[in-house]
């Protein structure tokens, strides 16, 4: 992490960490109901202040795994996906690596590599 | 200086007005565009940091309600995004945002050098 945006890492983390609650609870009640529109909205909300988040500190395999998350979320508001279980499986699978590299900027002040773990699932869904 | 912030992500509320304050600028934060159009006419800032992607009404029709707007129309604007494609940028300076910048890569003294160029 850049030397200057140190003082920020505590903030940032309680940020990212709600984040990654309020989408770990929205995707459960979208599991139940695909379609359920406000929850779909929270968790495109929180997806993308994650990736801003992310961005703007310079974490960059986060900031994309989180923009993988952001991109479901908003085709399926927008109507253009219908989200299936394999697909919220993809999700929260993709948030368990971010919650790892989360941590790893707790402790060290530097994302965890989660590259190979995430490509294959950006590969299928962005590109 | 007074810097108007319409920002709806806690953390970059925080990060900025911290950021801002370190310079002794007075700074006051909006958390969406309706906020955000009342806070300009009280607040009478030198220059509004405007975010895109926000709840209820997005940060391109807070641009263009700013600039129809009388008493606004001349506090110049900011427009702070991770939307980085042309045409997003094309769009805030034709809706006559000043000017744009990434959020991505934070860059302080890009910012700081903006700030100083806009807010004469």
């Amino acid at each position: 992490m850049n030397q200057n945006l140190t003082k920020y890492k505590n903030l940032f983390l309680k940020s990212a960490n709600t984040c990654i609650e309020e989408l770990q609870n929205a995707s459960k009640k979208i599991k139940s109901d695909p379609k359920e529109s406000q929850q779909l909205e929270i968790a495109y909300r929180n997806a993308h202040s994650l990736k801003s988040e992310c961005l703007t500190l310079g974490f960059l395999q986060t900031a994309t795994s989180a923009k993988l998350i952001e991109y479901l979320f908003e085709k399926a508001m927008e109507k253009k996906i219908n989200l299936n279980s394999l697909m919220i499986h993809d999700i929260e699978k993709t948030l368990e690596y971010i919650k790892k590299s989360i941590k790893n900027i707790d402790q060290y002040n530097k994302e965890q590599d989660i590259e190979k773990a995430t490509s294959h699932l950006l590969k299928k869904y962005l590109e | 200086m007074r810097i108007l912030i319409i920002e709806d992500d806690k953390f970059f509320q925080k990060f900025y007005t911290s950021k801002l304050k370190e310079e002794g600028i007075e700074v006051e934060v909006a958390k969406d565009g309706e906020e955000g159009i009342i806070k300009a006419k009280t607040f009478r800032p030198n220059l509004i940091i405007l975010d895109i992607i926000m709840p209820k009404i997005d940060g391109f029709i807070v641009l263009q309600a700013l600039k129809a707007d009388g008493e606004l129309k001349n506090i110049p604007i900011l427009v702070f995004s991770t939307l980085s494609q042309k045409q997003d940028i094309e769009k805030a300076k034709d809706l006559g945002a000043a000017d744009f910048v990434n959020k991505s890569f934070f860059d302080y003294d890009k910012l700081k050098s903006k700030i100083k160029a806009l807010a004469r």
